[in-house]
């Protein structure tokens, strides 16, 4: 009777401590019951301060000792290091083109891409920027949107810079891979590595010795403006397929004094009335890509 | 008194022999009932994890496979729950392949997100539209209206901002505001604490996390999903929210960290418009479009000045509507 008593005094006791465990930490059965974005899902979600390797305290040599003329020279260094301004980075897309013929220098324009043009060249030139550089993809189409754009805006057309790093490719396999554009496997490896150091020669904080917010217009394709929004929001740059942008449309990136890099609008083409907006080659035009 | 000494002492030890005894027995049966309780419960927990590895997937950045996936890019194709059996049964049947294209969705559900016009706090506690954020949701709504898409709902959230702008748009788009919906989802919130950091400090967004987090993933769960296979045309949502929750639904449509809201910034009125495909893949049209309205009427925060307790009628307008 009293083993019987005492076993079951036991089981209580076990009981008792078992649920008065389980009270104490909740959080076990609790935690992650919707989603696990409580803390970064994964190492890409979290921000690469250094992504263009121009953080301050990298860019000065550690401090050594604790000895206070080096603790001096190491401030002072890291403060002369420090950027001071932003820089927006104005992407705009050229206007609907024909692709007639083979080659690049066939592909121009259509008398609705030169509009599209000419009301994003409007548009910029309402925003009243102080433009410091307009750079060009030496593509023909790219070529004909920023010489009607230049005539919008107060800009020197000698002062414009053709990259040859901004003409149109295939950055990167997308995922999903979707639709009917399947480039080789060839076009990636030869147009991805470019694309990227068009990406690295025109995505940086500014220097320190900058005084002013600098605007900078590029006129370039979608595949790589789209690869550079992914790119420089530290979005997986497979991740470009998912979006679409307007024939010229304008995508507003900018990156502060910190490194940290905002997008205030992403193929923004309201200005344009309904009817012209566009995003693809005209479907009754041959060799429709 | 020293028998009776000697018999205390023995009854003592008796006792004690007892007490020791019923120790032994109950902490033995404790122990071994706190194992099987525990032995229960892990194996309980492992269906448990699982059970939620699944929800993360569905979430789209799940703990297993899937995360890495994420990270690395990769689309997770079944985030809605929604995906057609992929793996059809074997059978020669032509009843069953013919179930199989019924089951397959074809139409596609554009997704149209509005911020809310500029607004301001009252001395009182409420928020208001300012003129020029009446002015800004004319104007979202005459763009809305110039597309000339046919609309099939209006979600606006229930913050009086929210419904400001909602009948403004509705007016211009001809949509009958009984049919307009109010969603107790979408008001303003911390979806998630932001990467990089905002200036707030860390335990307010924790806060304000554990409060709006869930709810905001609801709303993200409520309205985005792939047409359902009995849907034969292309469907239209319009939803009038905000722009923590406008961000943290694009990052969370597009697949990107949902972290990464705090590097989008929405001007007021501006058009965000997703689609999602028959095959569940999620493409964006335009982010926070707001090029049909004049450069000086684009802002994106408060503005700094209080506004005076009586509003006036709002004069921009009546320009519009001359124009």
């Amino acid at each position: 009777m009293r083993k019987f008593t005492a076993l079951a005094l036991g089981t209580g006791a076990g009981l008792v401590a078992y649920y008065y465990q389980r009270l104490c930490d909740p959080q076990k059965v609790v935690h992650n019951s919707w989603t696990n974005s409580e803390k970064p899902i994964n190492e890409y979600a979290l921000w690469d301060s250094n992504w263009d390797f121009r953080d301050p305290k990298s860019l000065v040599r550690p401090q050594k000792t604790e000895l206070p003329q080096e603790q001096n020279r190491y401030n002072s260094e890291l403060e002369k290091a420090v950027p001071k301004s932003a820089r927006h980075i104005i992407l705009v897309r050229h206007g609907e083109y024909l692709d007639v013929g083979n080659t690049d220098e066939t592909h121009h324009l259509t008398e609705r891409g030169r509009l599209q043009a000419k009301y994003t060249g409007k548009r910029l030139r309402d925003l009243g920027i102080k433009w410091d550089k307009v750079i060009a993809s030496t593509m023909v189409r790219a070529q004909e949107t920023a010489s009607i754009i230049i005539k919008e805006i107060d800009f020197d057309m000698n002062n414009v810079k053709h990259c040859a790093f901004l003409r149109e490719g295939a950055p990167i396999p997308p995922q999903p891979p979707v639709g009917h554009w399947r480039p080789e496997a060839s076009q990636f490896y030869r147009d991805g590595a470019r694309i990227e150091a068009a990406f690295r020669r025109y995505f940086h904080r500014a220097y320190p010795d900058q005084e002013k917010d600098s605007y900078t217009l590029i006129v370039g394709h979608g595949n790589v403006i789209r690869y550079f929004v992914c790119r420089a929001l530290q979005f997986p740059p497979e991740a470009w397929l998912r979006i679409s942008i307007n024939h010229a449309s304008i995508t507003w990136l900018t990156i502060s004094a910190s490194g940290n890099v905002t997008i205030k609008y992403l193929g923004d083409s309201g200005y344009m009335p309904v009817n012209y907006l566009t995003h693809r080659i005209p479907r009754d035009a041959k060799g429709v890509v | 008194m020293w028998s009776t000494t000697h018999k205390l002492e023995r009854m003592a030890s008796q006792q004690y022999q007892f007490i020791w005894r019923t120790v032994a027995a109950i902490s033995s049966g404790s122990f071994i009932t706190y194992c099987t309780m525990k032995l229960c419960n892990s194996s309980n927990a492992g269906d448990m994890r699982t059970v939620k590895g699944q929800v993360h997937d569905i979430g789209g950045g799940g703990d297993g496979s899937e995360l890495s996936q994420i990270g690395n890019g990769a689309w997770a194709h079944d985030w809605d729950c929604r995906a057609p059996m992929t793996v059809q049964p074997v059978s020669e049947d032509q009843q069953q392949e013919s179930d199989d294209t019924k089951s397959m969705p074809v139409a596609l559900r554009h997704i149209v997100l509005v911020r809310h016009g500029e607004y301001v706090d009252f001395s009182d506690g409420s928020h208001h539209l300012t003129d020029r954020g009446r002015l800004q949701a004319k104007l979202t709504g005459q763009r809305l209206h110039d597309m000339g898409v046919p609309w099939d709902h209006v979600v606006a959230s229930t913050m009086t901002r929210a419904q400001e702008t909602a009948m403004i748009i509705l007016k211009e788009i001809n949509f009958d505001p009984l049919k307009m919906k109010r969603c107790e989802l979408l008001p303003e919130g911390t979806p998630c604490p932001g990467d990089p950091p905002q200036h707030r400090s860390v335990r307010r967004v924790q806060e304000s996390f554990r409060r709006d987090g869930p709810r905001i993933e609801a709303a993200f769960r409520r309205y985005f999903f792939r047409a359902s296979p009995e849907q034969k045309q292309d469907s239209y949502l319009l939803v009038i929210g905000h722009a923590n929750v406008i961000r943290y639904l694009v990052c969370r449509a597009l697949q990107f960290p949902p972290e990464a809201w705090t590097r989008i910034s929405l001007k007021h009125g501006s058009i965000t418009w997703l689609t999602v495909w028959p095959s569940g893949y999620v493409t964006v049209k335009c982010l926070g479009d707001s090029g049909f309205m004049p450069v000086e009427q684009l802002t994106s925060r408060r503005p700094q000045i209080k506004a005076p307790q009586d509003q006036q009628q709002p004069k921009d307008l009546h320009m519009i509507e001359n124009v």
